[in-house]
């Protein structure tokens, strides 16, 4: 069954990518060392469980989750632990990092309890499992996701295969390399938060995709009558947004910090579903992930499986890039990512692809010529060029009223402002302010989304 | 015990070294995001609406020869003149060559009377420029439009030379009353402003920019529609029914500079709301108070007291009309955090 989705306003168009949706994954040869932050998502960090010169094996526990919303952490190679210690560079600002110099054996212990067959455990034992295998989507624990949906009345799985920004190809690969495994995930997940329906949101554009999603549907072995499609037409950045794919599938609009089951609908993406595939049947927790690297200094672009934690030098070098002529390197995309000050900066579970770029000069920024062009684009109706001038002018108690707390960060309006202004910026410093008044709401905050 | 050991440990000399050590790689810059940037500039956007003003300008070199030459490159280079030198007094950067200078002159140019003496036309662009838009700040912080400003400023001044400077044009079609009046007034019959003589000239360039999403509809449609059916209720009451109010009610629009006032000043993006709603309220607004300003006063300058008005509104506009912020309807006085509690 296809769907017609509901209309959504603004965003940008962007001309489908370069075609990493052909390139096979590829899997790197484990780094002599790796770099594990010890928060990967937004929420607590984890706490420490080994000391400098443990031995660890890959999938042991390194970091325990102590909080609700933390997510524990594990050693991605076999190998000694050589330096806890706080890591300025990655992206999330001086997180505590775990190196563990690799040794090569590949040892594998598991922390994932084996008792029984997931079909006959309870909803909850299958989220704890999730969550022991500290798999994280789209920048949130997926188990803490799961169980608040479960208390709720969610009746609808929605898998977003669309993409953050036209050339992360992770969920794409992973549809079209393993999708029994994704079928896998996606009824696991399907069963552990009570929904009775599924519903894939894709976008017409990708070709491979749309023939990925049309044979899983074909399966029947899958698909028993409650799974629907959502293909979108020239979807438009940022409609994976969450709160924006609600609207569209559901015509709900639900304000920043509200969690989708209250639209009714649990998320998750392509590579979480994955992940919980092999984290309740294959006892594996998420200590690898796919990046895809590309950009124009990429002569060979490709698709990664990479250890969670590999410094991001070890993927440039394997896609041949001149590591001379990068003068900046984007963890994400070109509109909404992140760009980093160290080249050997550890991949997250949160980071999808990477961008190294040669320009850095941004054009200085004008006057704001009052086009409108910013919130045209907006996909949260707010007004960036205003709230830009209020975060200049400090009008702090303002910002409020221009509902500052709603943006999503998506870095559209900067991306049209013909002016050059740094509106994302702007409001994110803005938004800094606002998170720190009494009034605070739920806020994905730029940092918290990486 | 390691989250202390961690805290001692800090930044080690490995670590922090490969940012700055040029054998180990670059010295990456960082910033915040978008990483890429759309085309569209400003300059771009002013060369592109002076460039859409270019049939109405040859229009009116071809009614009133190079006297209007002169007219407008002496309010251009007058425009550009003043915005360099004040940029150089007040030791700004910020270079005067994104166009608009020279937007605001060929609008000022081509909005005043085509006898005026041709000192008049750099008079009002140094007042436009230098007062209206710099004072204030510059491009973008300007509450009137400059080019309407600079042109109240000469009609003030100067009003004697106002009154004597129409000149008249030659037909373009024959007959005069009825269909023939229209006809030569959409074409070019009309005397009033230099540059608003023709309105299928404007028309195509203000297509052009519509199509290009530079200027929008909002504003034009509302001007248009709200003067066209003021101008026909008070037409009179014999005239209302008639085929002569009606034609009166057209020829209003097409006359005393309204074509280019609604079509390239009153959609100016910095002296106009922001909301669609709100724009079709100013435009509105415009038109209306174009008809009320030509039944009690001058024929000729009703459209431009009326956007100027209207622009002192226009910051009301941008405060109640504000769109509804996604989610924010769901939320209605619920702070997020009580809704997740309530589930």
């Amino acid at each position: 069954m296809v769907l017609q989705h509901k209309r959504f306003s603004g965003g940008i168009y962007l001309e489908p990518g370069w075609g990493a949706d052909d390139l096979p994954v590829e899997t790197l040869p484990s780094p002599s060392h790796v770099t594990i932050p010890l928060i990967q998502h937004a929420g607590t960090p984890a706490e420490p469980t080994v000391r400098v010169g443990d031995h660890v094996a890959m999938g042991c526990q390194i970091g325990i989750a102590t909080a609700a919303d933390a997510v524990p952490v594990h050693a991605s190679v076999s190998g000694i632990v050589t330096k806890i210690a706080r890591y300025p560079y990655s992206t999330k600002r001086n997180a505590v990092s775990v190196t563990i110099e690799n040794d090569g054996n590949d040892e594998f212990s598991t922390p994932i309890p084996c008792d029984k067959a997931w079909r006959e455990s309870a909803p909850a034992d299958i989220v704890e499992k999730i969550h022991l295998g500290g798999i994280i989507d789209n920048g949130f624990p997926l188990a803490d996701r799961l169980s608040q949906g479960r208390a709720g009345r969610v009746d609808t799985l929605l898998i977003n295969v669309l993409s953050t920004e036209g050339y992360c190809s992770a969920d794409a690969r992973l549809l079209i390399e393993q999708p029994r495994k994704a079928a896998l995930g996606i009824t696991i997940c399907k069963y552990a938060v009570g929904a009775t329906k599924r519903l894939f949101v894709i976008d017409e554009n990708r070709t491979r995709v749309v023939d990925a999603v049309s044979s899983l549907m074909a399966d029947e072995e899958f698909n028993d009558c409650d799974c629907s499609v959502l293909k979108i037409k020239k979807a438009r950045y940022p409609l994976h947004n969450e709160r924006l794919l609600l609207a569209a599938c559901r015509g709900v609009e639900l304000p920043a910090g509200a969690l989708p089951a209250e639209a009714g609908c649990a998320v998750i993406g392509i590579a979480a579903a994955v992940a919980v595939a092999e984290a309740v049947t294959g006892l594996t927790p998420l200590i690898r992930r796919i990046v895809t690297v590309g950009g124009p200094l990429a002569s060979a672009p490709k698709n990664l499986l990479v250890p969670i934690g590999t410094p991001a030098r070890r993927l440039l070098d394997a896609c041949k890039i001149d590591i001379g002529a990068i003068k900046k390197l984007v963890f994400g995309g070109a509109l909404s990512g992140r760009a980093v000050q160290d080249l050997e900066t550890p991949i997250s579970k949160s980071v999808n692809s990477l961008l190294p770029l040669a320009a850095t000069a941004a054009p200085s920024p004008g006057p704001c010529i009052g086009c409108r062009r910013c919130r045209t684009v907006c996909p949260m109706r707010l007004e960036p060029a205003r709230l830009s001038k209020l975060v200049i002018a400090g009008a702090g108690d303002e910002l409020d009223e221009w509902h500052i707390a709603e943006c999503i960060e998506c870095g559209c309006c900067a991306y049209v402002c013909p002016s050059g202004i740094n509106l994302v910026q702007h409001i994110a410093y803005g938004k800094l302010h606002h998170e720190r008044s009494p009034k605070r709401t739920g806020v994905l905050s730029h940092e918290a989304a990486l | 015990m390691t989250a202390e050991n961690g805290d001692e440990l800090t930044i080690t000399g490995s670590v922090a070294a490969s940012a700055i050590d040029p054998a180990k790689g670059p010295i990456l810059t960082v910033s915040f995001p978008p990483y890429g940037r759309s085309a569209e500039t400003v300059r771009r956007i002013m060369l592109i609406t002076c460039a859409a003003l270019l049939p109405a300008v040859g229009f009116s070199v071809a009614l009133y020869g190079a006297r209007a030459i002169a007219s407008v490159l002496g309010a251009v280079a007058a425009a550009t003149a003043t915005e360099w030198i004040i940029c150089a007094l007040r030791d700004r950067s910020m270079p005067s060559i994104d166009g608009s200078a020279c937007l605001t002159g060929l609008l000022l140019a081509l909005s005043l009377p085509p006898g005026l003496p041709l000192w008049a036309a750099p008079i009002g662009s140094i007042f436009a420029i230098g007062v209206v838009k710099m004072v204030f700040g510059g491009l973008g912080r300007n509450f009137l439009n400059p080019a309407l400003a600079g042109r109240a400023f000469c009609a003030f001044t100067f009003p004697a030379l106002f009154a004597a400077a129409g000149m008249s044009v030659p037909k373009i079609a024959a007959g005069s009353g009825g269909f023939g009046t229209l006809a030569n007034l959409f074409a070019g019959y009309s005397g009033g402003w230099l540059g608003a003589s023709s309105t299928v000239a404007l028309l195509l360039g203000a297509v052009a920019l519509w199509t290009l999403r530079i200027i929008d509809i909002e504003v034009p449609l509302a001007f248009l529609g709200s003067a066209f059916l003021l101008s026909w209720v008070t037409s009179g009451p014999s005239a209302i029914l008639s085929a002569s109010g009606f034609m009166s009610a057209i020829a209003a629009l097409l006359t005393g500079g309204v074509p280019l006032v609604a079509l390239f000043m009153a959609t100016d993006p910095v002296t106009s709301p922001a909301t669609r709603r709100s724009r079709l309220f100013f435009g509105a607004g415009c038109g209306a108070l174009t008809v009320v300003f030509r039944n009690f006063g001058s024929a000729n300058d009703g459209a431009m007291h009326a956007v100027l008005l209207m622009n002192l509104t226009v910051p009301y506009f941008d405060r109640y009309f504000r769109p509804m912020a996604f989610g924010c309807r769901h939320r209605t006085g619920t702070q997020a955090g009580e809704l997740n509690g309530t589930k």
